[in-house]
């Protein structure tokens, strides 16, 4: 008998109690439980089979999900990319940003090694959030040939969809040929940090910039992505050290650069 | 008569999904000959990439009766579809672009690696049921 079917018949015979609670679950996941909980080849009598509903969802699990399970259970598929806007609260990011910075304080061997973890956590988010904005905007999105209009990006539309608003400013350095800079004045990074002095010039919105260094990879422009504290002149009271991220290109990509005119 | 369409993804180095679309009679005979269609059309991709800016690059290459189109994504990932003529140009782009939500989708998964294969059945399976609708 289908496990469905059973479901509507009177429990039959056997031991004392077969009596199985089915609690109400809410949530998609119901249709799932609630199979796992009657396994096929259950025999209604019997009792003592002491299957609890874990046992059984593994043994469900094992021969695979059957097509009423499919049903009620939702993927990643079905979720909507083009959701609107969620704002996600300041203090949320905040305690799980202090987590991560913890967690990789404990495994990083040096300062630099740090601020690397931290990049590498971002490069990985940068390349899906790539991803997910160009989707979300697609009758719009264009390739970029060019850096300058990547790093535009970046500044802008990356900016805020990450933080809410675009970054304070974009420059190109007039030394290096493959430098720019980004400056930011309050990372939401760095919000609710404060970097003891032995750890010096240490700054952990090498997280955004690991976000920016993704993003600019995926596109097609390799670039190192540094966080920069930039300590304000003493005397100007009331100012917080900025932060600038600093851009340097590859030369493949400089040369790529060249080459388009 | 046999219409073999075939659509794949292509990383940065490898494939990462493979879409066999064989309607009518049997296996396809040209299997072999359809992956190195599609492979032997990349560069006609990096081609059309440098010269547009849009995601849908249309038909880059074709062989004999056959076309490739192409679309790829902000981060350089290529759709490719093997086809013949007969195919509206939008329904392609239709296509792809429904993919590329699907591609969206798993890209965000933290259990996937970006830029390896996608072994998903979910995916598998939805990526067929859009082959059916726009290009059956």
């Amino acid at each position: 008998l289908g496990s469905w079917l059973r479901r509507l018949l009177p429990r039959s015979g056997g031991g004392a109690e077969q009596s199985r609670p089915e609690p109400e679950q809410p949530g998609a996941e119901v249709g799932f439980a609630r199979h796992a909980r009657e396994p096929r080849d259950a025999d209604g009598g019997g009792g003592g089979r002491g299957r609890g509903g874990g046992e059984a969802a593994r043994a469900w699990g094992a021969r695979g999900r059957g097509p009423m399970a499919m049903e009620s259970r939702r993927s990643i598929y079905d979720r909507d990319v083009s959701r609107p806007r969620q704002e996600v609260s300041a203090s949320a990011f905040g305690f799980l940003f202090s987590e991560i910075v913890q967690q990789i304080q404990r495994q990083a061997e040096s300062i630099n090694d740090l601020e690397g973890r931290l990049e590498e956590m971002g490069f990985g988010i940068g390349v899906k959030v790539l991803e997910l904005l160009a989707a979300r905007d697609r009758r719009n999105y264009r390739h970029k040939h060019k850096l300058v209009p990547c790093l535009r990006f970046v500044s802008t539309t990356l900016w805020r969809y990450l933080f809410g608003r675009d970054a304070d400013r974009l420059e190109k350095s007039s030394e290096q040929d493959n430098e720019y800079y980004i400056y930011e004045k309050d990372p939401l990074t760095n919000r609710y940090i404060s970097v003891p002095r032995q750890y010096g010039a240490l700054n952990c919105a090498a997280f955004a910039a690991g976000i920016v260094c993704g993003v600019l990879d995926a596109s097609g422009f390799t670039a190192k992505v540094q966080a920069v504290t930039v300590e304000t002149e003493p005397g100007e009271a009331g100012e917080a050290d900025q932060t600038v991220y600093v851009v340097k290109f590859d030369e493949e990509v400089m040369r790529r650069e060249a080459q388009l005119g | 008569r046999r219409r073999a369409d075939m659509f794949v993804i292509v990383g940065r180095s490898e494939p990462l999904y493979e879409l066999e679309l064989s309607g009518g009679s049997g296996a396809s005979a040209s299997g072999n000959l359809d992956q190195f269609i599609i492979h032997s059309a990349l560069d006609m991709v990096d081609t059309a990439l440098l010269q547009h800016t849009s995601l849908f690059l249309r038909t880059v290459d074709s062989f004999g009766e056959k076309f490739v189109s192409a679309y790829v994504t902000p981060s350089h990932v290529k759709f490719m579809l093997l086809h013949e003529r007969n195919k509206n140009e939008d329904t392609i782009k239709a296509f792809f672009q429904e993919v590329q939500e699907l591609f969206v989708k798993i890209t965000l998964n933290p259990f996937y690696t970006y830029d390896t294969a996608i072994t998903s059945k979910g995916f598998d399976d939805r990526v067929r049921a859009l082959a059916n609708r726009y290009l059956a």
